[in-house]
């Protein structure tokens, strides 16, 4: 079982109005603690680069703290992009925020090689892949990168939204096709699961680097209602984008994206996790872990998401769309 | 054998190779997390901007991160549009100045100096530069790209010369076709209007073997405008125009790394041009192009690119001999040439060709997380030909050489710098250095600011450069010089700044772009008179005569708030402060160039579509009062212009019926005074069969 599928089971356990409470109730009992310890805790974000997305993280987490609890975070901003290792000091943190592979990266192998250092991390900006390659490196295993208090927020939101809601979208839908890579191929047995569930048939399409993607995409999309392509490496990602929006514009077949951009270019609806729903997330993390020992050393998935939708395309294909609540309802309700 | 001189050209030339090799390093610069073989994500595959549209850098670019003002014209818009001809979509831009010459001659400049042949503008159809070199300027008639084929058209405004070449040195333009992806099946287009307007294209898109492809054939024809008269003086207006185009686009994917886009295409014009005296122009234009493309695993790019245009030239002209020429038969006394007999000095016809090779290498990767570039290293032959353009027979060749990179640098979240640089040389002019640099500071989302500084040379074509048009008695005596150009003819220079603001308001249904510009051009390449032994005394040198300073601002609106309901809008304000050397030593006449102003400019353009699948649509047009330049003074005027349609789906096959009235109202004169735009009214159906 992937790190992923545990902890989805685990996290569907707990209710949404279970965890608010949660949340508010670690929120108070740390204002109390913090009241009785006067230092203010240390709080690092280590940033990947200072581009917009990292950067609106850091700001909208670092506002809800100022916001929440006011005076009780002494919070300092390192860029991987701008520094040595050398000038990282960790232990002199009480948490530490990592934004992005890169920053997840630097901050692992400065732990990995100081045995002593024990002080909670969370990555987040960081898909599952990532997490897992680098908890390999530096610490033999996700659970080695668990035991060193070391959590995450994967960025990857679950493929099942993005069926859903084509289903969602598109009631009468017969057949999906998914795009699959090297990197996600192994999902295919699960997303087919998920498919036939919905009631739709599935057809699946495997690219690889030395495919011709349009020779291979090309059949499965003029042959479904509805194309998801599911995220893979850059080089898949890129060079089947701009060929899967021409087809699908060319055969009237809607795509399932899943990036804001992705949609702007064409994609009748997209499925993703947005700065502000990582920030989300994080914002409550970060009260959880430094409270409570038992957050710590665990993987999440993505409780946030943002769905957004291309109304030039819709209107183009002819499919109507109802508020943005509608879907969003029904995908939390199941 | 051109492209041998080519190859040797680059072996000789060090800072090319050296180049290549920098460009070769940089292609694996790129640093990586993982190896490459880990099948490991990151938040970058899922952040990663898709590309779709290149910007003015040549890098895939926000609108917020551009380093210059970029107006969009997209499918939409064309397809709303009361444009019947590509020309009319640049009525659209701000501070451009688009207008017939005659029926069959376009032009369109961006501020200044907008002549019979505009000169200063780089266009580029799918990247590929149909900039002539033989009339210096785009011979827009003879492109034979429809409107349907076009996907959308990018029109930097501003100097693109670091990121474009020596061309575009007061704008670029890029105009996008279709992917053949996109279509699928017959379209079948036709236009029957006022003035003999008798458009039609075929076009097929499907595919060859694992290649798609689209073939399109069109024809256009018009009579141009109706006879007019200037100073009271009836004239004939020959300008009618015949157009017959075949293009072919091909795409082929071999890996997901690799793509391969082919195009072709051949044409024939012909068309009558002239001022007040017209004649036949027959032309014939072909050309070739080829593209491969790589992406890395790092989502850097590599793009290979070559193409060929070729563009042969016949002017059917009326014989002339001398004594027809001078009013003076070979018996008078006044005879200029005594003891010499009456002949023949003008042929029924001339011809003259062009030609290019291009060949360019580009890499686009991120050598740092907040760094981004382009680098390209390029070689270019021209060859031009034509003995009443040159006063010879053999061929006028150059070849030239530029080197470019764009960086892209990200120094905050809320602050963009974009630095270009472009070096260029050639066999016939100083090389140079043109470079602009940026800063984009983004207030938040929606409200972004620009400045930016551009300094940029533009070379002389082989037509500036190497022009000697005179009529012979024969091989010793020169019995008029029209043109010649002068021997140390140098490169035109341009200083420019800029501030800019891009802003997205109304939950981004409103988009505004607003540019306030301050241009300096010096060493700009005109005519000046000057004293020559032929019969009338007096030539024109092609030379740097002028010198002028651009001043002004542009607004550009598009809201869109829903599918239905489109609104674009700009006014423009350009005064000239500059003036030329009309006459040489030692009668030095100094003129001023202040006239050739297009003040104020503005345009609007409406489009609604109806639940019935009706579109109305509308555009106005206000140019006030000037003078074209080398062309005679208008008065100010607005053009109106309507536009019905309607889609009729029958099965799969579509059918879309337009009405269009172009210039509602009185008739306005463009470029000369006899040319007069009466009201046009053009019937359009397009059939559309997948």
């Amino acid at each position: 079982m992937s790190i992923w599928s545990h902890c989805t089971a685990r996290r569907r356990g707990q209710p949404g109005k279970t965890r608010l409470v949660s949340v508010v109730v670690a929120l108070l009992l740390m204002t109390l603690s913090l009241k009785v310890n006067a230092d203010p805790l240390r709080l690092l974000f280590l940033i990947s680069k200072p581009s917009a997305d990292y950067v609106a993280v850091m700001d909208t987490v670092r506002r809800g703290l100022e916001k929440t609890l006011p005076g009780q975070f002494k919070v300092s901003v390192e860029f991987v992009s701008r520094q040595n290792d050398s000038d990282l000091q960790p232990e002199s943190n009480d948490l530490i925020v990592t934004i992005g592979t890169a920053a997840a990266d630097t901050a692992y192998r400065q732990i990995a090689n100081s045995q002593d250092l024990s002080l909670p991390i969370l990555s987040v900006l960081i898909t599952e892949s990532s997490f897992s390659a680098l908890a390999k490196r530096y610490f033999g295993s996700d659970e080695g990168a668990f035991v060193r208090h070391i959590s995450s927020v994967f960025i990857d939101q679950p493929v099942d939204r993005s069926i859903r809601l084509a289903k969602l979208l598109l009631p009468a839908a017969k057949k999906t096709s998914v795009m699959l890579g090297p990197s996600s191929a192994g999902q295919q047995a699960r997303i087919a699961k998920i498919i036939d569930k919905t009631g739709m048939e599935s057809e699946f399409v495997s690219i690889g680097a030395s495919d011709n993607p349009i020779h291979k995409i090309e059949p499965a999309l003029s042959r479904s209602d509805v194309f998801i392509p599911v995220p893979d490496s850059r080089l898949i990602n890129l060079a089947t984008a701009k060929w899967i929006l021409h087809l699908s514009y060319r055969h009237k077949v809607p795509v399932i994206a899943f990036s804001r951009t992705y949609l702007r270019a064409g994609a009748l609806a997209a499925v993703f996790s947005s700065p502000d729903n990582v920030a989300k997330q994080t914002l409550e993390l970060v009260s959880q872990i430094i409270l409570s020992p038992e957050h710590q050393g665990r993987a999440y998935e993505p409780e946030y998401y943002s769905i957004h939708f291309n109304y030039s395309v819709a209107a183009s294909l002819k499919v109507p769309l109802r508020e943005e609540q509608f879907y969003r309802q029904r995908l939390d309700g199941e | 054998m051109p492209f041998t001189s080519v190859i040797k050209r680059v072996r000789a030339s060090s800072y090319l190779l050296h180049a290549t090799m920098f460009l070769g390093a940089s292609m694996f610069a790129c640093g990586a997390l993982f190896a490459s073989d880990d099948y490991v994500l990151t938040e970058e595959d899922f952040l990663v901007e898709i590309p779709l549209v290149s910007g003015p850098t040549h890098m895939d670019q926000t609108l917020a991160q551009t380093p210059a003002s970029v107006t969009i014209i997209d499918r939409q818009t064309i397809q709303a549009s009361t444009a019947v001809g590509l020309i009319d979509l640049f009525r659209l831009v701000p501070g451009f100045q688009t207008y017939f010459v005659d029926g069959s001659r376009m032009g369109t400049t961006y501020h200044a100096l907008g002549d019979e042949y505009p000169r200063r503008l780089e266009v580029k159809v799918d990247g590929r530069s149909v900039y002539e070199s033989l009339f210096s300027a785009v011979e827009w008639s003879s492109l034979g790209v429809t409107l349907d084929e076009i996907e959308y058209i990018e029109v930097v405004r501003g100097a693109n010369a670091a990121a474009d070449g020596s061309n575009a040195f007061l704008a670029s333009i890029n105009i996008v076709t279709r992917s053949p992806l996109l279509d699928s099946g017959w379209v079948v287009n036709s236009q029957l209007g006022t003035g003999a307007t008798r458009n039609a294209s075929v076009a097929y898109t499907g595919k060859l073997g694992s290649a798609h492809h689209r073939t399109t054939l069109s024809f256009r024809r018009n009579d141009g405008f109706d006879d007019s008269s200037f100073k009271e003086t009836p004239i004939i207006v020959n300008d009618s125009s015949e157009n017959i185009t075949a293009n072919f686009r091909g795409l082929w994917t071999p890996t997901a790394s690799d793509s391969v886009e082919f195009q072709a295409g051949v044409s024939d014009s012909d068309l009558g041009i002239g001022e007040r005296e017209y004649f036949n122009r027959n032309i014939f234009y072909r050309y070739q192009y080829v593209n491969w493309t790589r992406l890395t695993r790092g989502g850097n790019k590599i793009k290979l690119a070559l193409y060929h245009n070729d563009l042969d030239i016949t002017d059917e002209t009326t014989p002339l001999t001398l004594s027809e020429a001078i009013g003076v038969p070979d018996t008078s006394p006044y005879w200029p040439l005594p003891g010499l007999p009456d002949k023949l000095v003008i042929d029924d016809s001339n011809h003259s060709e062009s030609e290019r090779w291009d060949l360019e290498l580009r890499s686009t990767f991120n050598p740092l997380d907040n760094l981004r570039a382009v680098t390209g290293v390029a070689l270019r032959y021209d060859r031009v030909a034509g003995q009443e353009l040159f006063d010879s027979s053999d061929d006028m060749t150059r070849t030239s050489h530029r080197a470019y990179s764009n960086l892209e640098w990200t120094a905050t979240d809320k602050l963009v710098f974009n630095a270009g640089l472009i070096y260029e040389d050639n066999t016939s002019a100083d090389s140079y250095h043109s470079y602009r640099v940026a800063g984009n500071y983004q207030l938040n989302q929606n409200h972004i600011f620009r400045i930016a500084h551009n300094r940029s040379f533009r070379s002389p074509t082989l037509l500036e450069n190497m022009q000697k048009q005179v009529v012979r008695y024969n091989e010793n005596i020169i019995l008029d010089a029209s043109v010649i150009s002068d021997s140390d003819i140098d490169n035109e220079q341009l200083r420019s700044i800029e501030f800019g603001y891009v802003g997205y308001l109304f939950d981004q249904s409103l988009n505004l772009d607003m540019r306030i510009y301050h241009e300096q051009l010096t060493d700009v390449i005109n005519e000046r008179r000057s004293g020559y032994p032929d019969l009338d005394n007096f030539v024109n040198i092609r030379d740097n005569t002028d010198t002028l300073d651009v001043d002004g601002f542009e607004i550009q609106v598009q809201y869109k708030p829903d599918e239905r309901f489109m609104l674009r809008g700009y006014y423009s304000f350009s005064d000239i402060d500059g003036w030329t050397l009309y006459t040489s030593p030692p009668a030095i006449e100094i003129r001023d160039l202040g006239e050739y102003s297009l003040k104020h400019g503005a345009g609007l353009m409406a489009s609604y579509r109806y639940d019935s699948g009706i579109t109305i649509s509308s555009t106005a047009n206000y140019n006030a009062a000037t003078k074209h330049f080398r062309g005679q003074p208008v008065e100010s005027h607005t053009r109106v212009d309507l536009k019905a349609a309607k889609r009729v789906t029958a099965g799969r096959s579509k059918i879309d019926l337009s009405f269009t009235v172009q210039n509602v109202g009185d008739p306005y004169s463009e470029f000369y005074q006899y040319h007069n735009f009466e009201t046009q009214y053009i019937l359009g159906v397009r059939l559309s069969m997948p």
